[in-house]
């Protein structure tokens, strides 16, 4: 199944400017629909609130991290089905690993480029 | 106690068995008081010269210790260098995300632009590409301003070391309080290690080998290596 470039898509990231990039680059390679949140919790408000095609996450955040965020949109059988990608500077393998687990889609580390992201939405979809 | 001293004294110790029972008289009990206080002094002289050793000893430690600490300057760390090594990653910080933002300004507007003349494109596009090179300064200054906290850092890290090593200090184990206690706790707990030094964290072909796409390729970096 192809990405629907029409999707909404949740930016999850503390950084504005991160937040900033990411929209940009996600414009650039067709996704214009792009909602932010700057932790976990505020993330999982607007999960609930509105459905989203993708989410894209930071880990490191306060006061509810990425993982965390993963791990109550798994939890819950509503938002269960949400693809999620995880763009951050963790790159240790332990974080993957437990990302994994937790029932992550996909798994960028930054700095990244346009071309990574799009190759990992085409392949979240793909699967 | 003097040979002389103990001989009075079981002089002493031999008359009073003697007159066990019988009343002593002032005069002897005096000269008993005498020859014990006479003994006691001699003893209490010992017991002086080996406290006065020891004691001596803890003072000349206590006052190298504070030389020591003193070397260290603890209150300048704490007043002067500490603040003004914060302040200064607060503004690079700031300076760093000032000039991001006016970077990626430039670009949206390069990339959202609608001119259909291939002049004035030319010269839309040029004027914000000499905006771009000119925020680039920022390095110059962010990078200074880094290189100052390094050399403090260095200056900082030396007089620990000399500390350390004067006191010959053994770090103590566990928490200084239970918020620092439970920061760790959540640091561990969340797996947040923050960017790792090069080399020590998964490049992204390693990430998707660990996701099960892709193959267990190896960067020319890597390659250089193991030929190094």
């Amino acid at each position: 199944m192809a990405a629907d470039q029409t999707m909404q898509i949740l930016v999850v990231d503390d950084y504005r400017t991160m937040i900033r990039i990411i929209r940009n680059l996600l414009k650039q390679i067709g996704y214009e629909h792009v909602d932010e949140a700057t932790d976990g919790s505020e993330a999982l408000v607007k999960m609930r609130d509105k459905r989203y095609g993708l989410v894209i996450s930071d880990w490191n955040m306060e006061p509810m991290t990425g993982y965390e965020l993963l791990k109550e949109v798994r939890a819950d059988p509503a938002l269960s089905p949400t693809p999620f990608i995880m763009v951050t500077a963790e790159s240790k393998t332990e974080n993957v690993i437990a990302a994994k687990k937790a029932g992550v889609n996909n798994y960028i580390v930054k700095p990244f480029n346009a071309q990574t992201l799009k190759n990992k939405i085409d392949a979240v979809f793909a699967a | 106690m003097s040979s002389v001293e103990i001989d009075k004294l079981d002089r002493l110790v031999a008359f009073l068995r003697k007159k066990r029972g019988e009343h002593a008289s002032i005069a002897e009990v005096t000269a008993l008081a005498e020859v014990m206080a006479d003994s006691m002094h001699d003893f209490y002289r010992m017991l002086h010269a080996s406290l006065h050793t020891e004691l001596k000893d803890i003072a000349e430690y206590i006052a190298r210790m504070r030389g020591e600490i003193a070397a260290l300057r603890p209150n300048e760390l704490h007043r002067v260098h500490f603040p003004a090594a914060s302040s200064e990653l607060a503004v690079v910080v700031q300076m760093t995300e000032a000039a991001t933002n006016s970077i990626m300004e430039r670009a949206e507007a390069i990339m959202s632009v609608e001119i259909s003349d291939l002049a004035a494109y030319k010269a839309f596009v040029n004027a914000r590409l000499v905006a771009v090179i000119e925020t680039c300064s920022f390095q110059d200054i962010t990078g200074q301003r880094i290189a100052k906290m390094v050399e403090m850092l260095g200056q900082i890290e030396q007089r620990i070391a000399r500390f350390a090593m004067a006191t010959r200090a053994v770090d103590a184990e566990g928490y200084r309080s239970d918020q620092e206690a439970a920061a760790a706790g959540r640091k561990h707990q969340l797996m947040l290690n923050g960017p790792v030094a090069t080399g020590d964290g998964n490049a992204q072909h390693h990430v998707d080998f660990l996701l099960g796409e892709g193959k267990p390729t190896v960067s020319q970096s890597e390659i250089d290596k193991l030929f190094a």
